[in-house]
């Protein structure tokens, strides 16, 4: 017997639990319905890496082999994701490339989408004339919920007329019912009926669907371009980054002082700060130590301008070990002030000096709940 | 506002499940009930889902944002009217950037009409004004049914704001995508691969999030910075 999803939150009230009287089964069965809907409909949507073709100057996407990482925590009850990509337009003949994609261990592929790292890919498509997005299916159930360092990787292989990747994003897919006694948290919602004892088992899978929907549900914070092998310098090179040896703006390739915003769960209220993980996919062009800095401050919007709260702006300093031309991970704890109904995140980093770089691919924040 | 009623704005710590303070033959009593529902509640309201964020394109002109975008794309229709925001422009790549999908929540209850609401969804878009004479700069936001431009796809929700050259200066503006009516499911997902359990889908109501921009400056640009999109609770 499987237990239904319902896809909306319930509408139950206190009232209907009185002290010293019976727990009604119509309260039960709504407290099942709300824990299948946190756990089994309100799933996870991670960060996107968004690609825009880069401004004149620098090495272009054209016939440039790259690679765009989407930062993925599978929640507990998440069975199947669905990964779309865009591509660039085909603009001209044998404007193609070729996308392969690396899942986090424990996953498959149930429909590849073509994205195979094989066939030859253009947008729009053969045979249509409007883009679209190509649509990969995968089986998540066997990666393990809550892993930090998961990662879906898109290997980009243009021919010399294809500009590659345009935007990729991972959606967890909602569970139109959970199976009872498979591996998801699941509260059996028939086995709740009138004159019926409620076994000490379905009271613990409340409390254990209640768990899953704090600490197994992860917000997804990301600012995700493309990293690839070209090593040309700051003047050209298509990567974020930054040159000087000292503390400044990083080069966006356009945006001058970007600034993002989110709205943390708060799940305490304003005074519990949140428990995130910060992470860093990163290149520098010789040994040399660098640093990238996450200012993040809680506050909310006025008249079109940006109100502080009384918690002020918390600094991560994020060491970044040279890498001598290799690109690599860096993950370190971060806490998110809550006390206003926003976050604002912005970046500065100090590169390796004046004729070497530090390269920047992807940062983000995944909330790190316990 | 959580649809379902909670003790406090505040998630309750219990003991862990499997921790022995729920004993066989022991009834679930009406305090524990009443912080389960309540933290249930509360955690139906507060997992938004941050649906995505990226860099804006820097400077934008009249040269960016409309006069290439429309000659190269052959694919938009325009349509010469003053009385839709979303035909200001023609949604290709050079001014619009897209996000999505997500697999809309409905965790609002609605009267006008009656019905389950899905989460509002705010886009927050860091930018600026320059003082170039006579200028305006529209920053647009729509919230459809598909991976298509909001003229070729439904438009659940809408909006739009402008920046004018007689106030320049940075600004972090916030737009609210808000479904005035409840939504119908549009799209069948798969849910369960096939393996011990049958192969399942999902019929569920997926939407993706569009922004825009347009500016008319020539020699001074506009900017757009920083694009944030995410639901909100409140």
């Amino acid at each position: 017997m499987s237990t239904p999803v319902p896809q909306a939150a319930s509408a139950f009230a206190l009232a209907t639990v009185r002290t010293g009287q019976p727990v009604r089964v119509g309260g039960l069965e709504r407290m099942s319905a709300e824990g299948a809907f946190v756990v089994g409909h309100n799933l996870h949507k991670t960060g996107e890496a968004q690609i825009p073709l880069r401004p004149a100057g620098r090495t272009v996407l054209e016939g440039l082999t790259h690679r765009v990482q989407v930062p993925y925590v599978r929640s507990e009850g998440a069975q199947v994701a669905r990964l779309a990509v865009e591509l660039h337009p085909s603009d001209e003949l044998g404007g193609y490339q070729t996308v392969a994609v690396s899942l986090p261990s424990g996953a498959s592929m149930i429909d590849d989408g073509d994205l195979d790292g094989s066939t030859l890919l253009y947008n729009p498509a053969g045979g249509r004339t409007t883009p679209r997005e190509l649509v990969a299916w995968i089986d998540v159930s066997g990666v393990t919920a809550g892993t930090l360092t998961d990662v879906v990787q898109l290997t980009v292989t243009p021919s010399a007329k294809g500009a590659g990747v345009r935007r990729a994003t991972v959606t967890e897919s909602p569970l139109a019912a959970f199976a009872v006694g498979g591996s998801e948290p699941v509260v059996d919602g028939a086995a709740v009926r009138t004159g019926r004892l409620v076994a000490e088992a379905w009271t613990q899978d409340v409390f254990t669907v209640m768990k899953a929907g704090r600490a197994g549900y992860r917000q997804h914070w990301a600012v995700s371009g493309l990293e690839s092998d070209d090593v040309t310098g700051a003047g050209s090179t298509p990567h974020w980054s930054r040159e000087a040896a000292t503390l400044g703006a990083v080069d966006w390739l356009g945006a001058v002082t970007p600034a993002w915003y989110f709205a943390p769960r708060a799940l305490y209220g304003s005074a519990t700060s949140g428990s995130w993980q910060a992470r860093v996919r990163y290149r520098t062009s010789n040994a040399t130590t660098c640093e990238l800095r996450l200012y993040v401050e809680a506050g909310d919007i006025s008249g079109a301008a940006w109100a502080g709260a009384g918690s002020g702006v918390v600094t991560h300093t994020i060491t970044l070990p040279g890498t001598s031309g290799s690109w690599a991970w860096l993950d370190q704890a971060a806490t998110i002030p809550v006390d206003g109904p926003l976050v604002r995140v912005s970046i500065e980093a100090k590169g390796p000096g004046v004729g070497q770089l530090l390269s920047i691919g992807c940062v983000a924040l995944i909330e790190a709940e316990l | 506002m959580s649809i379902g009623e909670r003790i406090s704005a505040a998630l309750i710590p219990t003991p862990a499940a499997a921790s022995g303070w729920l004993a066989d033959g022991a009834p679930l009593d009406s305090g524990s009930a009443m912080i389960v529902h309540s933290n249930l509640a509360h955690l139906a309201e507060r997992n938004t889902r941050l649906v995505g964020h990226a860099l804006g394109p820097g400077p934008i002109t009249l040269a960016t944002t409309f006069t290439a975008p429309w000659l190269a794309s052959p694919f938009e229709t325009y349509e010469s009217d003053p009385t839709t925001h979303l035909r200001t422009i023609p949604w290709s790549r050079a001014e619009s950037v897209h996000f999505g999908p997500v697999a809309l929540s409905h965790t609002r209850l609605g009267t006008a009409p009656a019905g389950f609401y899905p989460r509002k969804v705010r886009v927050v878009i860091h930018h600026s004004k320059s003082s170039e004479a006579a200028t305006t700069s529209y920053l647009i936001a729509a919230l459809v049914d598909g991976p298509d431009t909001p003229l070729r796809s439904q438009v659940y929700a809408s909006t739009f704001t402008t920046a004018v050259a007689a106030s320049p200066g940075s600004y972090v503006t916030s737009l609210v995508l808000n479904c005035a009516a409840p939504l119908r499911p549009a799209e069948s997902w798969r849910s369960r691969a096939s393996g011990t359990s049958a192969p399942a889908s999902t019929t569920i109501t997926p939407a993706w999030v569009w922004v825009g921009w347009y500016s008319d400056t020539v020699a001074t640009p506009d900017t757009v910075d920083a694009i944030s999109v995410f639901e909100v609770y409140q």
